[in-house]
Parts: structure tokens; C-alpha cells; sequence
């Protein structure tokens, strides 16, 4: 079971496709939650993921908006996608009959 | 203070693996991190590495097992071979003639002297090199915590344990120079120094190749074997005292060990099989 940081990193992963790398999946996630995240978040979660199978990592090229620094690139895999649909699948099953719009009055039934 | 902020980050990242390094200072260039944030965010991935490091038993074998025993050995011989430096710089510099030269007695025994301080000196440093290469090597990573422990030790050693000098040189050690800065200054040169510079060699090469190995063996075989009469004498006026033969064998054990490690790697990377190049259409 993925955790839910995870989760985020390999739904932007998969978004930004071959643009996935480091700070592309930074403001991505950035972007979705509204909350920072850290550069130590992003490559500690990158390596678990890679450990399990979930995402290739690769050096690309170096960039002049860079300052001259490669990039870490970023692939989702075939074992990576079931994971991440299998976690989507488990949080929709975890909501069902659970309505969240009335955030300021607690749950709702 | 962003352009010192920026340098800390510089030399903070050179913590992390050289790729991820540079992954992680265009990722921060790119989103126009500020310095300040730049700092705490590389501070934090460090630590975290850093913390996953110490998860194994390497770094851990490293300090325990070799860089805090051996540094205060080394400190020890430091201390020793100081008070002989100390004493025979003061016969023949503080008090020099220019009738030493004229006298064959006094000239062999100028000669000597001068052979066996220098014999000592190339010792200490040989050993604290090779103590420093295994340790790096062993620690990778984690190495600037090793060296920190190192100069903890030699700080420890030389500043909460007092001096006992030879009784009969008490002129020698009324002075400042021969008391206090010179045993700083081989702990510096030849203890700390070489260990560092060993141990970033260790980190990244991992170990010599065979023939480099074998030169170091011998030289450390050597120099060890050589010093085996200073180490005797000098136990008779170091703060712990060499008691029995055993001792002394474990003392010279200790100091080869390192070298007898980097020629075991060196063999075993000889006799690593490489890997094997697959021929098309076979």
C-alpha cells in the first residue's frame, strides 16, 4: 500500500510525463495541495519508490535555467501505475457514503 | 547574508551523492528558491541521508571499531614521540655548537638522532593515513563525523590528560615551545591532517590497486617493526604504560591493521569477477 505522499508524487509523475523531474513534480504537488513541500520530501520519497519498483529514476541534461545542472528524471512503471490505481481505488471504496462539503460542521452521513 | 547563505548550501551539499547534489541545486536554482529557505530545505535532506547512513553498520564499525581507538593510539605516539623530538631539538638546536661537527662521536649520534625522530615522524604519519583511508572507505558518507570524533579524542587526549615528561629533562619542558605547541603540532600534522586526507582518498577510491597496497604494507610492516625499541622506551613515560609483551603486540597489531584491511580489499577487488560482455547472436 502506497503512502499518501507517494500517492502525490506518482500522480504528478504521471501527469507531467516526460517532463516529470525534480522541481516539476515539486510545483506540481505544490500546485495540487495548496501546502509547500520540501526538496528532502521529494528525493527521500523518489528513492523509496525507486527501492520498490514503482519509478525509474534517470539523470537527464543540463539546462542553462539551471545553471548549468542536470536534472533527476522521473518514469512511472507498469508496477508503479497498479500501485497508484489500487491506492485511488482504496481511498474512493474509503469515502463512499461519506459527504466532506460541510467541512466547518464535522462529517455528515 | 543571501550570498552566505548560498555558500553554506555549497558546502552542505557536498554531503549529498555527487548526482543528487547537482539534482537538488538546479531544482532549487530553477523554482528561485530563497537562500534562506534553500538553506533549511538542503540542511533538512541531509540529515535525512545522513540519518539513513547510520542505519547501517558501517559507519558505525568505522568510529567504534577503528577511528576512536586508533586516534587515541595515535594521540598516545604522538605524545611520545613529541617529548623525544622535544628533547633532542633542545640538545641540538637550543643548545647548538658548532663543535658537534667536528666531533665523530657527536656527529654519529646527531646522525642517529636524526634518523630515528625522522624514522618516528614518517611513522605516526604513515599510520595516521592509513587508519584515515580505511575509515573513509568504511564510512563514506558519514566521514566529516569521524573526523570530527578524531579531533574530539586528540583534543581530549592531549588537553584532560596531564603530562608526565621525563624527569631528567625539566629544563626542556619549561619551555612553552617544546611542552605545549610542539605535542599540538604533530597531532595536527601528523595525526589529523593525514587522517583526514586518508580518509577522503578511502572514500573515494574505496581501496588501492594491488601494487600501491603492497608498498603500503611493507612501508607500515617496516616502519612498525622499526619502531618497536620507541615504542618500549617511550612506554616507560606515556601516561599508560606498555606492561607486558602482549601489550606491546597488540599496540603494533592495532596500527598494521588498517593496512592488512586495504590489502584485503585490494585482493578482493582484484578477484572480483568483472562483469561479462554479452556477444550478439550468442
Amino acid at each position: 500500500m502506497l503512502g499518501e505522499f507517494e500517492y502525490l508524487l506518482l500522480a504528478a509523475s504521471a501527469r507531467l510525463g516526460d517532463e516529470a523531474y525534480g522541481a516539476s513534480i515539486r510545483q506540481d504537488i505544490e500546485g495540487a495541495t495548496g501546502s509547500a513541500c520540501s526538496v528532502g520530501a521529494i528525493y527521500t520519497t523518489l528513492d523509496r519508490l525507486e527501492a520498490k519498483g514503482f519509478v525509474q529514476t534517470w539523470m537527464g541534461e543540463a539546462t542553462a535555467q539551471r545553471g548549468g545542472r542536470t536534472k533527476r528524471m522521473v518514469r512511472v512503471t507498469a508496477r508503479g501505475t497498479r500501485a497508484a490505481a489500487d491506492f485511488h481505488r482504496a481511498v474512493l471504496r474509503a469515502s463512499q457514503g461519506v459527504s466532506w462539503a460541510d467541512a466547518k460542521g464535522g462529517v455528515r452521513p | 547574508m543571501s550570498r552566505i547563505c548560498w555558500r553554506l548550501v555549497d558546502r552542505l551539499s557536498l554531503l549529498l551523492a555527487r548526482d543528487e547534489r547537482d539534482a537538488v541545486r538546479g531544482d532549487l536554482v530553477e523554482l528561485r528558491v530563497s537562500a534562506g529557505r534553500a538553506l533549511v530545505e538542503v540542511l533538512g535532506l541531509v540529515m535525512r541521508r545522513q540519518a539513513a547512513l547510520w542505519m547501517q553498520a558501517r559507519p558505525w564499525l568505522a568510529l567504534l571499531g577503528l577511528a576512536v581507538p586508533l586516534t587515541m593510539a595515535l594521540s598516545l605516539l604522538a605524545r611520545w614521540y613529541a617529548e623525544g623530538a622535544a628533547i633532542h631539538a633542545f640538545m641540538f638546536v637550543d643548545n647548538w655548537t658548532w663543535g658537534v661537527l667536528e666531533s665523530p662521536g657527536a656527529r654519529r649520534d646527531l646522525a642517529r638522532v636524526s634518523a630515528t625522530v625522522a624514522l618516528d615522524l614518517l611513522a605516526l604519519f604513515s599510520w595516521s593515513w592509513t587508519t584515515g583511508f580505511v575509515v573513509g572507505a568504511l564510512a563514506g558518507r558519514t566521514r566529516w563525523v569521524h573526523a570530527a570524533a578524531c579531533a574530539l579524542v586528540l583534543a581530549v587526549e592531549f588537553l584532560a590528560v596531564e603530562q608526565p615528561h621525563h624527569a631528567g629533562h625539566a629544563e626542556v619542558f619549561e619551555l612553552t615551545f617544546y611542552s605545549t605547541a610542539l605535542p599540538l603540532l604533530l597531532r595536527a600534522a601528523l595525526v589529523l591532517a593525514p587522517l583526514w586526507w586518508g580518509a577522503r582518498q578511502g572514500a573515494r577510491r574505496g581501496a588501492l590497486g594491488p601494487l600501491p597496497t603492497m608498498l603500503v604494507a611493507i612501508v607500515i610492516a617496516t616502519l612498525t617493526a622499526l619502531d618497536t625499541r620507541t615504542f618500549m622506551f617511550a612506554g616507560m613515560f606515556g601516561w599508560w604504560r606498555l606492561q607486558a609483551g602482549w601489550q606491546l603486540l597488540l599496540f603494533q597489531g592495532a596500527l598494521v591493521l588498517p593496512a592488512g584491511y586495504m590489502l584485503v580489499a585490494a585482493v578482493r577487488r582484484q578477484w572480483a569477477p568483472r562483469p561479462t560482455q554479452t556477444q550478439p547472436g550468442w
